[in-house]
C-alpha cells in the first residue's frame, strides 16, 4: 500500500473518536462520568446534608437511566426529603407505571399523604398488603403513615399488629405499645410491654412504661409494685419515686404514697408538686397538724386563693382558729368568695362575738345564694346575737316549712321572739348557747355538713 | 532463449545471496524482551481475565459471556504462542552447499496458468546447478504449448489427460502421478510461477545426509507490489512461526521450494491427497511418521501472489479449509506419533485460524450490542476495564515486538483480523466436508496480472465500518446507553475500523509496482 495513503488510516479512527467526543461532551459536559457515579455522588452529596446538590446530581443519573429504579427511587426519596412533594409524587408514578412495585409504591404513598391525601395512600398500600400481605416494608410504610393521622390510628395498630407478627421486631413492638396507649388499649399494650421487658430485662425504662401502662388501666396496685422495684435501682430518682408516690397513692396505700411524699419533701422542700399531695396525704389521715406544716411554707410563695383557703381549713381543724381566721380574712381580702371562705370566716367572727362582721358575712353568703339547708338556722342564730332578729326570721323561714322535725327550727325562733321581748337577756343566754354548740361540734368532730368543706381528692393537686 | 535480466537470481547473478545472520547480541536482547513481555502479558492477561469473568457471571444471560469466551479464546492462542516460541532461535545456521549427491526429481504441476508463467519457471530450472536431476512438467491442463515448451528444454513431460486418466485430487493427485512416474531419491516441487534460485538444490539437498530427515522446506518469496497491500510475505509465519516450527519439528510444507525424500513419501502412500493441497497435509503426516523436516529460512524461489482482493479470499479459504479439516477429523491432540510441541505447533496455525474466523466477529459484534442495549458488563467500570485490558494489549503489543521484530506483527494482526468472513466460512466448510468428500480445487493464479479491486468483497469489512460509525452516532443521539459507555466504546469501533481500514485501502489504491518485482515484466 502507498505510504501515502497510510495516514489515513490513522487519522481516521482518531477523527471517529474525536467527533463521537465532541457530540457526547455537546450533548453533556459530564458525559464521561459514569450514572453511577452521580448517583454515588448524590447519596454521599445527601450524607453531607448537600441537599440541593444532591438532588442535581441525582436527577442526573435519573435522566440518564429512567429505567433504574434505585436511582429513582433515590431521587424521589430525596424530593420527599425537600418537601417536594409534587415531584417526588411524578417519579413514584412513573416507577409504579413500569412496575407497581413495594419501593416505588412506598414512594408514592408517602407523597400522596404528605399531600394532604392519607386515605389514598393508605388504600393503594392496603390494595397490595391484599395481594402481599407479608410484605415487611409495605406494613411498615402503612403503619407509618396510618400512625400520622389520629384517625387512622387503629388501622396503624393494626397494621403495626400485622408487622410485630411477622418477625416480632423490638423495635416494631415498641411503637406499636406507644400506638396501643394512645388509644388506652392497655390491655394489649402490657402483655407486648412484658415482653419487652422479659426480653430487655435491665431496661428500666421499659419497666417503667410498664408501670404507667397499669397505672393507666388503673392497675395501680400493680403498677405500685412495679415502681417498687424500679425504686431499687432508682432511689434517687426524684422524678421515679413521683411517680410511685402517685401510684401508691391512686391504689390507697397511702402509707406508701406518704413515705414516697416524705422521701421527696425531705429534698425539694418548698416545691409545690410534692408538697400539696403529701398536705393532702396528711390530711386524708387526719393528721392536719402535718398536713398544715407542710402547708404554711407555701404561704410565703404568693399562694393562690384555693391554697390559702385549704391552709385555714387544716388550721380551723386543729383548732388554731386565730390563725385560720387569719387567713381566711387574706383569702377573703384576696377577693376569695369560696362558700367555705364566707361561711368559715363568719363562724369564726361569730366565736370572737364579732357578730356584725358575722353577719355581714352571712349577708354576702345569703346575696350569692351559698347559705342552704341546715345552715340557715346558723346564719338565724349569727343575725340573732347581732340583733338583726328580722332577718333572723327570714333566713330561717325556708327551712320551717321544710323540715318542721328539726328542733332548732322551731326553738330558734321561738327564742328570736322572746328574745325580741327580753332583750336584757340576749347577751346572757345566746353567747354561751352559742358557744356550747360550737364547743360541742368540735369536741365531737360533728361539724354541720356544710362547714366541712374538704375538697374532694380530684379538685386538690 | 533470452534470459530475463530483471530476475532476482538471474544470469546477472547467479550466486544466491544468503540473508546475513541475524547479529547474536541483538537476538538474545530480541530473545530476552519476547520472554519478559511474553510473561507479562500472561499474567496481565489472566488478571483481566479474572476481573472480567466476575463482572460477566455477575451478569447473567447477557451476550457479555460470548466477549469473554473470544477474550479466553484469544487468551489461549497467546498462551500457545509463548509456549511454542519460548526456544526460539532467530537465525538458523546457513548449510553449505550441497556434499551429497542424491538424484533429485524436479515436479512442476501445471493446471492452465499462462503460459509466460510456467515458461519463466522453467527456463529457471534450467539454470538449476544440480547433478543428477530430472525436471518433470506435469500437466493437468494437458496444454500443447507447455508440452512444446517441456519438450524445448529437455524435461520430461507428463500428462494425466492425456494419458486418458483421471484429474482425481488435484495437484496433489498430479504429483503422486507425477511420482508414480519418477525415481529421484528427493522430489522438489515447484509451483508453475515459482521460480527457483540456481542453488536451490546445492542449499537444500545437503540436508538429507540426515537419513531421517524427510522434507526441507525453504522460506517462500514472492513478486509483490510496493507496500505489500495484502501482506503476502507473511513475514511472522515465514521468518519467525516456521523458525519455532523447525525447532519443534514441526515444520509445514508450503506447497513449493520444499524438497521431499522419496522414501519418506513412499511410505506415508504418496502425496496426501485426501484435503485440497498436499503441503500441509503431507508436512503433518510425515511429522507424525518420525520424519524430520527442515526449514529453510532463505528464500529460494519467488513466486506470484494474488494481487486482488478475491485471489486473497481464494488462496486463504484453501489454506484455512485444509487447516481446519485436519482440525476438526485429525486434530493433532488426538494424532498419534506427534509429540506434545509438535501437537502445540500444529495448533497454533489452527487456532489462530479459529481467532480469525470466530472469534474476532464477535469482537466486532459486540460493541454494536452495547450501542444497541445500552448495557455491557463493564458498565461503572469502564476506567478499571481501560486500565486492565489496555496494560494486557501493551504487554502484548511489545511481545509481539519483541518476538516478530522487524517482522511487521501488527499488519499480520490486521490481516488476520481481517480475513475473517473468509475464515469463517472455511470453519464452516471443514466441518461440512469430512474426510472423503471435499469442495472443488480452484487454481489460484489463472488470472495473475488481474488488480482490479472487487468491492463486493469487501461488503462485510464496509457493513461492519458503517455500523461501528453510525451507531454510536445514534446511540448518543437516541440516548441508548450512558455517553461514557457509548464514548469508551467508541474507541473500540475506531481500533475495528482502524484494523479493517487497511484492507479497504487495499482495495481501494491501485498497486504500484517496481520493475524487478512486476509480474508483467518478470512473467515474459
Amino acid at each position: 500500500m502507498s505510504r501515502s495513503w497510510r495516514w489515513l488510516i490513522w487519522l481516521l479512527p482518531l477523527l471517529f473518536i474525536g467527533a463521537i467526543f465532541g457530540f457526547a461532551w455537546s450533548q453533556d459536559h459530564d458525559f464521561w462520568r459514569s450514572t453511577h457515579s452521580f448517583h454515588h455522588a448524590a447519596q454521599e452529596a445527601a450524607s453531607r446534608g448537600d441537599r440541593t446538590g444532591a438532588l442535581e446530581l441525582a436527577r442526573k443519573a435519573w435522566t440518564r437511566a429512567p429505567n433504574n429504579f434505585a436511582y429513582g427511587i433515590f431521587l424521589a426519596r430525596l424530593y420527599l426529603d425537600a418537601g417536594q412533594f409534587k415531584e417526588a409524587l411524578e417519579i413514584s408514578r412513573q416507577l409504579m407505571d413500569r412496575d407497581p412495585g413495594p419501593g416505588a409504591l412506598m414512594i408514592h404513598a408517602q407523597a400522596l399523604d404528605r399531600l394532604g391525601n392519607p386515605k389514598e395512600a393508605l388504600d393503594k398500600l392496603a390494595w397490595y398488603l391484599q395481594r402481599q400481605p407479608d410484605d415487611r416494608s409495605i406494613l411498615a410504610n402503612a403503619a407509618d403513615i396510618a400512625g400520622r393521622h389520629e384517625d387512622y390510628h387503629p388501622l396503624a395498630a393494626t397494621y403495626y399488629q400485622q408487622l410485630y407478627g411477622l418477625d416480632r421486631d423490638p423495635q416494631v413492638r415498641r411503637q406499636l405499645v406507644k400506638l396501643l396507649a394512645s388509644l388506652d388499649r392497655y390491655k394489649e399494650a402490657i402483655p407486648l410491654q412484658e415482653e419487652e421487658v422479659a426480653e430487655f430485662s435491665e431496661d428500666q425504662e421499659a419497666l417503667r412504661l410498664l408501670a404507667l401502662l397499669h397505672y393507666w388501666q388503673r392497675d395501680y396496685q400493680v403498677a405500685s409494685d412495679i415502681y417498687q422495684r424500679l425504686l431499687e435501682k432508682g432511689a434517687e430518682n426524684s422524678g421515679l419515686r413521683l411517680d410511685a408516690a402517685k401510684a401508691a397513692d391512686a391504689a390507697q396505700d397511702r402509707d406508701r404514697a406518704l413515705s414516697q411524699y416524705l422521701w421527696l419533701y425531705a429534698r425539694h422542700r418548698g416545691q409545690k408538686e410534692y408538697d400539696l399531695p403529701l398536705a393532702r396525704l396528711w390530711a386524708q389521715k387526719g393528721n392536719h397538724a402535718e398536713a398544715a406544716g407542710v402547708l404554711a411554707p407555701l404561704m410565703q410563695q404568693q399562694p393562690d386563693q384555693e391554697l390559702r383557703r385549704w391552709y385555714a381549713l387544716e388550721l380551723l381543724l386543729i383548732g388554731d382558729l386565730d390563725k385560720a381566721q387569719r387567713e381566711y380574712h387574706k383569702a377573703w381580702e384576696d377577693g376569695d368568695t369560696h362558700q367555705e371562705t364566707i361561711i368559715n370566716l363568719a363562724r369564726l367572727y361569730a366565736r370572737k362575738h364579732r357578730f356584725t362582721k358575722a353577719a355581714g358575712l352571712w349577708d354576702e353568703a345569703s346575696r350569692r345564694q351559698l347559705i342552704k339547708g341546715e345552715m340557715r338556722w346558723e346564719a338565724a342564730l349569727t343575725y340573732s346575737y347581732a340583733r338583726r332578729y328580722q332577718d333572723a326570721l327570714e333566713i330561717i323561714e325556708p327551712l320551717r316549712h321544710q323540715n318542721s322535725k328539726i328542733q332548732n327550727c322551731c326553738y330558734f325562733p321561738g327564742n328570736f321572739i322572746s328574745t325580741k321581748s327580753i332583750g336584757a337577756r340576749r347577751r346572757t343566754i345566746f353567747p354561751p348557747t352559742w358557744n356550747r354548740i360550737l364547743g360541742t361540734w368540735r369536741s365531737e368532730g360533728n361539724w354541720p355538713r356544710p362547714y366541712l368543706l374538704i375538697p374532694p381528692p380530684g379538685i386538690r393537686p | 532463449m533470452r534470459e530475463n535480466p530483471r530476475l532476482l537470481w538471474g544470469a546477472a547473478s547467479p550466486r544466491l545471496e544468503v540473508v546475513k545472520p541475524v547479529d547474536g547480541a541483538a537476538e538474545s536482547s530480541h530473545r530476552r524482551g519476547a520472554r519478559v513481555f511474553s510473561l507479562m502479558a500472561l499474567t496481565l492477561g489472566l488478571t483481566y481475565l479474572i476481573w472480567l469473568g466476575r463482572l460477566v457471571f455477575a451478569s447473567r444471560g447477557s451476550p457479555d459471556i460470548f466477549f469473554f469466551a473470544a477474550e479466553t479464546l484469544s487468551y489461549l492462542l497467546l498462551c500457545l504462542l509463548t509456549y511454542s516460541t519460548w526456544r526460539l532461535r532467530g537465525h538458523r545456521p546457513g548449510n553449505p552447499e550441497s556434499e551429497v549427491r542424491l538424484s533429485v526429481d524436479i515436479f512442476v504441476p501445471y493446471c492452465g496458468e499462462p503460459l509466460e508463467i510456467i515458461q519463466t519457471t522453467l527456463k529457471a530450472i534450467r539454470r538449476v546447478a544440480y547433478h543428477p536431476l530430472k525436471v518433470y512438467v506435469l500437466d493437468d491442463a494437458a496444454s500443447p504449448a507447455v508440452a512444446a515448451l517441456a519438450q524445448s528444454l529437455g524435461f520430461h513431460y507428463l500428462s494425466r489427460p492425456r494419458e486418458g486418466l483421471p484429474r482425481a485430487d488435484s495437484k496433489s493427485g498430479n504429483l503422486n502421478f507425477g511420482m508414480s512416474r519418477s525415481c529421484g531419491e528427493l522430489i522438489l516441487v515447484l509451483d508453475a510461477d515459482q521460480v527457483p534460485a540456481s542453488e536451490i538444490l546445492n542449499r537444500l539437498v545437503n540436508f538429507f545426509r540426515q537419513p531421517n530427515v524427510g522434507y526441507v522446506q525453504s522460506k517462500q518469496a514472492f513478486f509483490l507490489p510496493e507496500g505489500d497491500p495484502f501482506y503476502n510475505s507473511d513475514k511472522v509465519f515465514y521468518e519467525t512461526i516456521q523458525l519455532s516450527n523447525d525447532q519443534a519439528n514441526a515444520v509445514i510444507s508450503c506447497c513449493s521450494g520444499v524438497v521431499y525424500r522419496r522414501q519418506a513419501l513412499q511410505e506415508m502412500g504418496g502425496f496426501a491427497s485426501w484435503n485440497l493441497l498436499e503441503d500441509f497435509t503431507s508436512s503433518y503426516e510425515l511429522a507424525s511418521r518420525g520424519w524430520r523436516g527442515i526449514y529453510y529460512p532463505h528464500a529460494l524461489s519467488r513466486g506470484l501472489a494474488p494481487a486482488t482482493l478475491a485471489g486473497v479470499y481464494r488462496q486463504r479459504f484453501q489454506w484455512c479449509l485444509d487447516t481446519m479439516r485436519v482440525f476438526f477429523w485429525d486434530n493433532p491432540l488426538f494424532k498419534s506419533g506427534l509429540s506434545w510441541l509438535q501437537k502445540t505447533h500444529f495448533l497454533i496455525i489452527m487456532m489462530s485460524y479459529l481467532a480469525s474466523g470466530l472469534v474476532f466477529p464477535v469482537f466486532y459484534t459486540i460493541p454494536l450490542l452495547v450501542y444497541l442495549r445500552g448495557q455491557s458488563c463493564v458498565l461503572g467500570d469502564e476506567l478499571a476495564y481501560g486500565v486492565l485490558r489496555g496494560a494486557y494489549l501493551l504487554a502484548t503489543i511489545l511481545m509481539f515486538r519483541y518476538l516478530f521484530f522487524g517482522k511487521e506483527p501488527l499488519r499480520q494482526f490486521k490481516m488476520l483480523c481481517s480475513l475473517f468472513p473468509v475464515h469463517a466460512l472455511a470453519i464452516v466448510a471443514a466441518l461440512l466436508y469430512p474426510p472423503g468428500r471435499k469442495p472443488a480445487y480452484r487454481v489460484n493464479n489463472l488470472q495473475p496480472f488481474a488488480s482490479q479491486g472487487s468491492w463486493w468483497h469487501l461488503a462485510p469489512h464496509l457493513g461492519f465500518i458503517a455500523l461501528h460509525v453510525s451507531l454510536p452516532v445514534l446511540a448518543l443521539w437516541q440516548g441508548w446507553g450512558e455517553p461514557r459507555l457509548i464514548f469508551f466504546n467508541s474507541i473500540f469501533s475506531a481500533l475495528i475500523i482502524w484494523i479493517m481500514g487497511d484492507l479497504v485501502l487495499a482495495v481501494m489504491i491501485r498497486p504500484r509496482w517496481r520493475p524487478a518485482m512486476d509480474p508483467r515484466q518478470v512473467y515474459e
